[in-house]
């Protein structure tokens, strides 16, 4: 076969817009409104103007009363601006089942044990009468277009605190920004006309509309940013008026790209250098530091130069801080000491970064009396540190490449204790209708393998953009789980996983039959995963049937444990 | 489960050292039994018999997945450790003499085999896992036929190109006379589990002595193939050592069942005779 190359353009930016629908004449409507309107044009570079980006990154979407924009929960990669109508949003919990979530319930004893005669026999067999649409969310129109809506919204309300708000108001910024579930669960009020924004569009317009971008900053500070000072350890101990100054001297800042599951196979097959090229520096080894560094959302990889490379010492994710031990030790010898690491994104990161100016008046001085009290190996406050020297550095590095550290119940198993024998398959078959949810298959590194099982991600992007919200994190234990009634078979979950680790099933009848659409006549298809066994008794049934120890489901995030089960 | 407990090692030799203490002190109270004359053949009989029926547990523990029984791994342990005590409390039972009855001897075979079983068993899942991790490619065991017929249908292939390309029959009548038997399926299975390579290299250097016979085209072609077999032989391995892992249940375990039906039919034969023996 002739091996000729085939050319073609390079693809751009925005050969996919966000709403292939756009028109010219919505561009100059959302232009012609508030805040929009204030915009300066002129402030953006000919190759992202204003108007491509409202084109191309945003959609208008026009909801009925009742439809559900945003579920509390759920994670999304774009924000809302309200251009006509009300929307409602509920301040309290609504149900499970009215949101099309599966309502979080354990098995008892007596039906655990019964699943030994009521499992199905055949593959992927299911009880249809389960699917009787009355007693699912109401659902409207088809495909990734399907809306869930709420029926007698009165009812479901009732005893409820809800607050509306109008056209001309955004909402959704935070969870569009930095990639964290939404707070509230939002519903059309009136018939309403709201324009989204993807992450793309918003992080341009942030950049250059001084207005918008303190709008956003402002109510992230208002909102969550105190909150988060005080879950930092080193923050832990000061007064409400000194968390609100060191708050107020807080910068934010965003590294990488949101849709980093799209390359980072791609990249990861490419040389060392190449790979850090594509890692965004937050902070560079030898310079001075200007700031602890707390990583608020995201993941960052922590090296240092060794020989003409760099060295994966540890990687950073949601609370971890860097740059701290710098400052005390520069404190402590009244004399600069540089970063002994670099800090890059890894995907991407969102950290707030305190200046050193901030840290010296506020923390410092408890800091330092701290570590007056310590022994010279337990300074470090630093969480990446401390089992720098426990796990193996090529292992680090192997977790960092394929993004597992993003699991937080990872399947890892040894393969120096594990014999094949299949009893933790065995076990998941047996807790899941005679289905297992993973496939003891995966990258390996060394004696590792990180087994295709889904991990239940600290950043789950296979919840963004899941129609009826199937796909959600459970309330109790915030494992990822589907519920396989309200789930359409759209496949939105398992095209974006970037682990493989959700499987697109064909069901079939009690008697086996494949079940047919109705108005179609194709089989229906739902998305399959594992749910870390959250119905059933005692955890992880792999984990608990493996007889070699050979089995874990870890959190990647904490480092204390990964080492303590690799070093066993 | 202790701190310390967690670390293999550890459990290791704590679990070892009760053992054997447990193990002494049978010894000392079947010594003590002699010198005062107590029967004990009863309590050494039920207690075994209890020994066997927490063994035999595990593999109902195994069946209930979805209850929180405690996890395979420490009934693992139990079962290992309590397993050697039987020994211990066998030799006790029998009195270190060797059975004389029919029933009896039925029963000790049966047993001596359920225990010998276990031993390789433990001793396979304990050296092979590591084995299968640093040969050949990791496969499941349910994929390695698909991987056979891939890797025959890509040796097959060569060997066609060959022909068609250097127009010479060397390396086809070779795959004709020696490799299609190594290719066709599973083979060389004894030699894996012992650890034996002989075959390999003996192919290995077939294969290179017929190189001298070859042009440059048919010696690319011979490397490839080359490589096909190691693969090939990764794979036997693989398929050798997987299916010993999962087969040697299929022995322990029904001997398992006809070591408590025997014990059953034992302890019915002892009360049925017991007092014409007294």
């Amino acid at each position: 076969m002739a091996d000729t190359a085939m050319a073609v353009q390079r693809p751009k930016r925005w050969d996919v817009p966000f709403g292939p629908e756009m028109t010219d004449a919505d561009v100059r409507r959302v232009l012609d409104m508030e805040p929009f309107s204030a915009i300066n044009a002129s402030s953006f570079p000919p190759s992202t103007p204003l108007h491509d980006i409202i084109l191309n990154d945003c959609r208008i979407e026009r909801y009925n009363p009742g439809d559900i924009i945003v579920r509390e929960g759920d994670y999304g990669n774009s924000l809302f601006f309200i251009m006509q109508g009300d929307v409602r949003v509920a301040l309290d919990k609504l149900p499970e089942e009215v949101l099309g979530r599966k309502k979080s319930q354990k098995k008892g004893v007596f039906q655990a044990v019964a699943q030994l005669w009521t499992n199905h026999r055949g593959v992927e067999q299911r009880d249809l009468s389960g699917y009787d649409t009355k007693a699912l969310a109401a659902r409207r129109g088809t495909g990734t277009d399907t809306r869930v809506f709420l029926q007698d919204v009165p009812r479901i309300l009732e005893g409820s605190q809800t607050v509306c708000i109008s056209a001309g108001e955004f909402f959704g910024e935070l969870a569009a920004l930095s990639r964290i579930p939404r707070s509230a669960t939002l519903f059309a009020d009136t018939e309403c006309e709201l324009l989204e924004l993807r992450w793309q569009g918003f992080r341009d317009l942030r950049r250059r509309a001084t207005e918008l971008r303190e709008h956003v900053d402002r109510l992230y500070r208002e909102r969550s940013l105190s909150s988060h000072l005080r879950s930092t350890p080193i923050f832990s101990h000061l007064t409400e008026e000194q968390l609100a100054n060191v708050a107020e001297q807080t910068v934010f800042e965003t590294y990488g790209e949101f849709d980093w599951y799209a390359s980072y196979k791609k990249i990861a097959e490419a040389d060392p250098a190449r790979r850090l090229a594509h890692e965004p520096i937050i902070a560079q080894e030898g310079n001075y530091p200007n700031g602890v560094i707390l990583i608020r959302a995201g993941f960052a990889r922590q090296s240092c130069r060794f020989g003409n490379g760099e060295r994966t010492m540890s990687y950073l994710g949601r609370g971890h801080v860097f740059g701290f031990d710098e400052i005390v030790d520069s404190a402590n010898i009244e004399q600069s000491v540089p970063l002994r690491s670099t800090l890059r994104a890894v995907g991407y990161v969102d950290v707030l970064r305190i200046p050193t100016v901030t840290v010296e008046q506020f923390v410092l001085s408890v800091a330092q009396r701290h570590r007056a009290h310590q022994k010279p190996d337990q300074v470090s406050i630093d969480h990446s540190v401390q089992s720098q020297t426990e796990i193996d550095t090529g292992l680090l590095e192997f977790i960092v490449e394929n993004r597992f550290m993003n699991g937080t119940a990872a399947m890892l198993i040894d393969l120096d204790r594990c014999t094949r024998c299949d009893d933790c398959v065995r076990a998941c078959a047996d807790t899941h209708d005679n289905n297992p949810r993973f496939v003891r298959h995966g990258p390996t590194f060394d004696h590792y393998m990180v087994a295709n099982a889904c991990m239940h991600c600290a950043d789950p992007v296979c919840m963004i953009g899941c129609p009826t919200g199937a796909i959600h994190r459970d309330p109790q234990g915030g494992q990822v789980v589907i519920n396989d009634l309200t789930c359409i078979g759209c496949s939105t979950c398992a095209n974006s996983c970037p682990y493989n680790n959700i499987r697109m099933v064909e069901i079939t009848d009690n008697k086996g039959r494949v079940v047919l659409e109705e108005s179609t006549n194709l089989p229906i298809a739902k998305a399959t995963k594992c749910d870390l066994c959250s119905d059933q008794l005692g955890g992880p049934a792999c984990q608990r049937a493996c007889p070699h120890d050979a089995l874990v489901r870890i959190d990647m995030t904490d480092h204390e444990a990964l080492a303590k089960w690799v070093n066993r | 489960m202790g701190e310390s407990m967690k670390r293999l090692a550890t459990r290791l030799w704590i679990n070892v050292g009760i053992t054997m203490v447990i193990a002494i002190a049978i010894f000392l109270a079947w010594w003590l039994s002699l010198a005062t004359l107590i029967e004990t053949t009863f309590i050494s009989g039920w207690t075994l018999a209890s020994l066997f029926i927490l063994l035999a547990a595990y593999n109902v523990r195994k069946l209930l997945t979805f209850l929180p029984l405690g996890s395979s791994s420490l009934w693992l342990q139990i079962h290992l450790y309590a397993g050697w005590l039987t020994l211990a409390l066998f030799a006790v039972h029998i009195g270190f003499r060797v059975p004389n009855g029919w029933l009896e001897s039925i029963l000790a075979v049966i047993y001596l085999a359920v225990a010998g079983t276990g031993i390789v068993g433990i001793l396979l899942s304990r050296t092979a896992a590591p084995r299968l991790t640093r040969r050949g490619e990791s496969v499941l065991y349910e994929r390695i036929p698909l991987h056979y017929k891939q890797v025959r249908e890509q040796a097959e292939e060569l060997v066609l190109q060959t022909v068609t390309q250097s127009n010479a029959p060397t390396i086809a009548d070779f795959y004709s006379s020696t490799l299609i038997r190594f290719f066709h399926g599973p083979c060389n299975t004894l030699a894996h589990l012992v650890g034996v390579s002989r075959h390999r290299h003996r192919l290995l250097h077939e294969l290179n002595a017929l190189e001298r016979y070859l042009n440059a085209t048919e010696r690319d072609f011979l490397a490839q193939i080359v490589r096909l077999v190691e693969i090939k032989d990764d794979l036997d391995f693989q398929f050798a050592t997987q299916r010993s892992l999962k087969c040697w249940l299929f022995v322990h375990i029904p001997l398992t069942y006809a070591l408590l039906i025997v014990t059953a039919a034992h302890v019915l034969t002892v009360y049925t005779f017991i007092g014409s023996a007294w």
